[in-house]
Formats: C-alpha cells, sequence, structure tokens
C-alpha cells in the first residue's frame, strides 16, 4: 500500500460519482433523461460498428436455404455458412473417373472382383452412375464386367465379396473367409 | 492367331494328380490343332463359390479356381468348350477372347 498524494486521491472519488449519478433516483433529472444517458454510449457503439465493418448479420446477408430433411448445428449459424454452398465446388469432377484417369479399360478387370465390389451396392445391384461418378463409356465396361464375373462364376449376384485376391498361387487349400 | 482366356471352375474333390491330368488334357486339345499355350494360372484351390451351382447332377459350393491363355484359331476354342463340358471334373468353363493385335499380346503379362 503506497500512500498517495492529495491530487491522486480527489481522483479516486471521482469516478465513483460518476457511476453513481445515472442510477441514483435522488437526482433531479428526469426518467428520460436517465434512459438517455445510459443508452446513448450503447447506441453509438452499435453505429460505429455498423459504419465500421463490412460483414454485417442482419436477415438480408443470410440467404441459406435450409431444405427438409437436413440437419444443422447451432454453430453453423454464422456468416461462413450464411450462403447455400455454391455449384463451383461440384463441378469441378472431371477427372474423378479411375479408370479414365489411370488408363485402364474396366471390361479387362472383370477377374478382379475386389475393384468390381467398389461400384456395387451391398445387396450386389450395379450403382447408378450418378453414385459411381464415372463416365458413360466407363460404366457401360463397367457394367459388362460385372454381369460377366458373375456369369463365369467368380463374383456373387445377390451379395457383395470382400475376400482378398492373390493372383499368385495360393498353395493348396488356400484362401479363407467368404467370397 | 488371337489370344484367348479360358476360366475354368473345377471340382475341388479331385486329386492333385488328376488336377494336373485334367490340365494337360486341355492343353492337349489347343496343342493338338495347332495352337500354342501360353501358361496357367492358378487362382485358389478349394475356394468356396459366389454361389451354388449345379453341374453334372450335382450342386457344387467349393471349387478351384484356375486359367489357361491359349494361342489358337477360333474353332480350337468351340472344340476345347464343348470337350470340357463334358467332363464331370469341370464346374463351369468360359473363354474369352483377350486380344487379336499383337502389340496388346506382348504387353498382357502373366497375370491377365
Amino acid at each position: 500500500m503506497s500512500t498517495t498524494t492529495t491530487g491522486s486521491g480527489s481522483n479516486i472519488n471521482k469516478p465513483e460519482q460518476q457511476q453513481k449519478t445515472p442510477l441514483s433516483s435522488t437526482t433531479q433529472d428526469t426518467k428520460s433523461q436517465q434512459m438517455d444517458r445510459i443508452i446513448a454510449p450503447i447506441a453509438q457503439q452499435q453505429q460505429q460498428q455498423k459504419q465500421g465493418s463490412d460483414k454485417v448479420f442482419d436477415n438480408n446477408s443470410y440467404s441459406r436455404v435450409f431444405f427438409p430433411k437436413q440437419t444443422y448445428h447451432p454453430s453453423e449459424l454464422n456468416e461462413m455458412n450464411a450462403q447455400n454452398p455454391s455449384r463451383k465446388a461440384r463441378e469441378s469432377r472431371t477427372t474423378a473417373d479411375p479408370f479414365v484417369a489411370l488408363g485402364i479399360d474396366p471390361l479387362k478387370e472383370y477377374k478382379n472382383t475386389n475393384v468390381l465390389s467398389n461400384f456395387i451396392t451391398e445387396m450386389g445391384k450395379i450403382k447408378p452412375r450418378y453414385k459411381t461418378g464415372l463416365t458413360a463409356k466407363s460404366q457401360r465396361r463397367l457394367a459388362q464386367a460385372i454381369k460377366r464375373a458373375r456369369a463365369f462364376g467368380l463374383m456373387p449376384v445377390t451379395s457383395k465379396s470382400y475376400f482378398m485376391y492373390n493372383y499368385k498361387s495360393l498353395g493348396r487349400g488356400g484362401g479363407s473367409g467368404s467370397r | 492367331m488371337p489370344l484367348y482366356e479360358l476360366v475354368c471352375i473345377s471340382r475341388s474333390t479331385i486329386t492333385q494328380e488328376n488336377m494336373r491330368m485334367l490340365l494337360k488334357r486341355s492343353a492337349e486339345t489347343v496343342l493338338d490343332r495347332g495352337g500354342a499355350v501360353r501358361g496357367f494360372v492358378n487362382m485358389g484351390r478349394d475356394q468356396p463359390l459366389p454361389y451354388r451351382m449345379k453341374r453334372h447332377m450335382e450342386y457344387h459350393t467349393r471349387g478351384s479356381f484356375w486359367l489357361m491363355h491359349y494361342y489358337s484359331n477360333p474353332n480350337t476354342s468351340s472344340v476345347l468348350m464343348s470337350q470340357l463340358k463334358l467332363d464331370p471334373r469341370i464346374i463351369r468353363c468360359n473363354v474369352v477372347k483377350v486380344t487379336d493385335k499383337l502389340s496388346e499380346m506382348v504387353s498382357v503379362g502373366e497375370r491377365a
């Protein structure tokens, strides 16, 4: 505790006095004047914020549309997610076709049931093109490969096989697991 | 001569010696008609089949998978197929033409 001079001592009292006056009901100010004194600095602050920042989070800028059965977390309600996701992200999928990217003819991979299993559902049905993301040519060839594998007895028809194929000889009595 | 691929499923209950005879006989069928056998590939001895198959008045749930690569004229393929289908040791057999072109034949490896 340091000793204070009279000058600083008088300063200590002043803030306390300033705080007391708006809340006090014993002053000569009317109620509206008291309210103004409270609201004025806050209103000034808000105005400054509006003028200062460009990203205003009000009803006009929030254009995201919510669809039925769509879920969201309260933390998603912010300026970043104010707009619906742009279509540009979806359109850049030109070389998403693995067969084109690797230069493989799907029909030559009819024995490769592991690879073909990626393009069938759990029920063993061939996935449509909008699910696989393949080009039309690849999808046709792939479908043909799957049908060939089924006919040759290499791939199951009503299910999906998870068996690991080893092309080198598995030896006598090889293989465990379901095909 | 085009390169063919015979995809065959044979019974898993036959002995090793019997299997050897089967492979030999299928190779001889090609060779006798002026063809050439490139090789065999074992895709698994005694594997469970993807679904139950009926052949030669029997149901099968397990089989041995093997391939034979050979060069021959187109007639030989049909003869080979008809011969193998009569054989009770074989559950299912199919022939696929791999390629006609020489450049592709060279690049196709053993695994394919």
